[in-house]
């Protein structure tokens, strides 16, 4: 229920992540590479950007959906934004310096991606540090009355 | 699997997107690595409750609920106290209406002499309808 009354507010970050899982299967399933990236990462590298956008997407699906502590749900998404922000940035510098200004549009996306869960993640620790706070100095009880 | 990579790309990109991967990789296993080791400062009840965004924003809106709730009470009572004077008021308006019909026939009555208008005006005096 909580899991979902918070997913219900973020339908890009839930869109992209579940693109970026959809784009990793895809990547590995029908083995084709974006040259951009082909030419301008080393192997390992390489292979772990496509295992990355998978992690991505599964473990922050995962995260928003946790049913458990909402701290682990919340580290879990961070981890995964963290990365994301990694893996469209890292994917932004190649498209621009493969294709340069032909490329403007898919720069902009992806930066903007990029950007966002790198705000996203920033949120995230902010919230953590809220609810580190509140943790240590409210009951539940108190927590509880304040609702309801 | 994986074709060598063109030379179209410069080496520093490599390097680039290497440490920028290795970099973003490392902070995300350091996220979850912290989580999980720190999985001891939030008490389970409390964190699965809420977080204190969710406190901070229902509080003020609690506050404004009870607010209007007086606000409208108060309103209601005002209306109904409005509704009862304006409820006296049309009843006098009615009163003061026929007497001043009355009034207005005693005097263009073609009988109409000082004494009878005078008389008219001395009963009217003492309708009890306006003893309110």
């Amino acid at each position: 229920m909580r899991a979902r009354l918070l997913a219900r507010h973020r339908p890009y970050e839930i869109a992209v992540l579940v693109a970026a899982a959809l784009s990793g299967v895809l990547i590995l399933t029908l083995n084709v590479r974006p040259t951009s990236v082909q030419v301008s990462m080393p192997a390992p590298i390489l292979i772990a950007w496509e295992l990355g956008q998978i992690a991505v997407g599964v473990v922050g699906l995962l995260g928003i959906l946790w049913p458990g502590r909402l701290s682990t749900g919340l580290g879990l998404e961070l981890a995964s934004v963290l990365v994301l922000g990694t893996i469209t940035g890292m994917y932004a510098v190649a498209v621009l310096v493969v294709s340069g200004r032909n490329s403007v549009v898919a720069i902009s996306f992806m930066m903007a991606v990029s950007v966002g869960s790198f705000w996203r993640a920033a949120q995230i620790v902010i919230d953590l540090r809220h609810l580190a706070r509140v943790c240590e100095s409210a009951t539940y009880e108190q927590l509880r009355t304040g609702v309801t | 699997m994986i074709t060598a990579p063109a030379p179209a790309a410069p080496h520093w990109v490599q390097v680039a997107l290497s440490v920028l991967g290795i970099l973003g990789g490392g902070t995300g296993l350091a996220a979850i690595a912290a989580v999980v080791v720190q999985r001891g400062k939030f008490k389970a009840d409390a964190a699965d409750t809420l977080t204190e965004a969710a406190l901070t924003l229902v509080q003020p809106l609690q506050t404004r609920i009870t607010q209007l709730e007086g606000e409208a009470l108060s309103a209601r009572s005002e209306l109904g106290t409005l509704r009862e004077q304006v409820n006296q008021l049309q009843f006098v308006v009615r009163v003061l209406t026929r007497t001043l019909d009355r009034w207005r026939a005693a005097i263009r009555a073609p009988d109409a002499t000082l004494r009878k208008v005078r008389a008219t005006v001395a009963e009217s005096d003492r309708i009890p309808e306006m003893d309110r």
